[in-house]
């Protein structure tokens, strides 16, 4: 108990960083969820910190999603057109030899 | 047959999280198999896909290329950071789809059906490339943001306004960001947070401990977060007044 109290009042920002990147992923204690909400209260780099994890994490998820033609400003995000031809033939191919 | 049907026809995140733990793994060798089955012309993927030709609601495989192909390739480069690499997942995972086009259900779009086996295909990909070299622990360094726990170098608030945020620009720059990350910590952050696969099978894919699967994704991260700051947010007054 007395050790919980000890963690959560003298969590440094480097614990802290590291539990907001454990929070994506897995659900954190009691204690964590204090320890990092209280040291955000007072730490203002951190409280920085966790916004800017909050609008990565939503852009990754727009990333996640993101399953759109690519725009023309899209450098390397287009197959070439060489690409294009043997990937076409490739499929001719198996397809043909299906039949 | 049946679980690798059932893992190719529904959106592949939600699958994961409902299927078995090996079910990962168990989808590539069954998508193998079904390759294998329609070169020896007469397995079953063969026969299945021959009956199923009109009733699929799937647009003409000759057009996937010009209808996919780009938005596809977009997918792989972005995890597997090659163009040669993407494009050989691209392929496998196009005539993957075209002996599979029989468990095409019509409950997901096409394109989502085809990323969905994309997606398994670089994760097969990515492990035979990690079999191929040496087995090795991937250290993920010792770079920190922190001395003695306390900022090395405060974060400086990111202004800005928030539609610009959802911009094609905005995720571009975090596109380039996410390819810029060193390998395995690419592999990992992509695998573990943009796919969500299970921490278990990453670390399986990618050979690595749990902890250090962790710490990867951790720096990633961080990683991403001072290269947004530094591609995106100080270059913010330029790109207004540009």
């Amino acid at each position: 108990m007395l050790s919980k109290l000890r963690y959560i009042l003298t969590l440094r920002c480097e614990e802290a960083d590291r539990l907001r990147s454990r929070q994506a992923l897995e659900p954190l204690s009691l204690a964590e969820r204090l320890a990092m909400a209280m040291h955000q209260l007072v730490c203002k780099s951190c409280r920085i910190a966790a916004k800017q994890i909050r609008i990565l994490d939503q852009a990754i998820s727009r990333l996640r999603d993101d399953a759109a033609p690519p725009t023309a400003a899209d450098a390397g995000g287009a197959l070439s057109g060489d690409a294009r031809q043997r990937l076409s033939q490739a499929l001719r191919d198996a397809e043909n030899s299906q039949e | 047959m049946e679980k690798y049907r059932r893992l190719l026809v529904g959106t592949s995140r939600r699958v994961q999280s409902e299927a078995e733990p090996d079910a990962v793994s168990g989808a590539h060798t069954d998508i193998r198999k079904t390759n294998r089955g329609s070169s020896d012309d007469g397995g079953p993927a063969t026969r299945d896909a021959a009956v199923s030709r009109h009733s699929s609601g799937l647009s003409d495989p000759s057009q996937w290329v010009e209808l996919h192909g780009d938005a596809m390739y977009r997918f792989a480069m972005l995890r597997i950071g090659s163009a040669e690499l993407a494009e050989e997942a691209v392929q496998e995972a196009l005539l993957a789809a075209l002996s599979a086009r029989s468990s095409f259900d019509g409950r997901s779009a096409e394109r989502t059906w085809l990323i969905g086996i994309l997606r398994f295909k670089l994760i097969d990909l990515l492990r035979k490339r990690r079999k191929d070299k040496q087995r090795h622990v991937a250290d993920p360094g010792n770079e920190s943001l922190f001395n003695e726990g306390s900022w090395i170098q405060r974060p400086t608030a990111w202004t800005t306004v928030d539609s610009k945020l959802e911009s094609e620009d905005f995720q571009r720059v975090l596109r380039e960001c996410v390819e810029a990350l060193p390998s395995p910590m690419r592999e990992a952050f992509c695998l573990r947070v943009l796919d969500e696969i299970p921490s278990d099978e990453v670390c399986k894919c990618l050979d690595v401990s749990p902890t250090n699967l962790w710490t990867l994704v951790h720096r990633a991260k961080q990683r991403l977060r001072s290269c947004l700051t530094r591609k995106w947010f100080d270059n913010e007054d330029d790109r207004t007044t540009a």
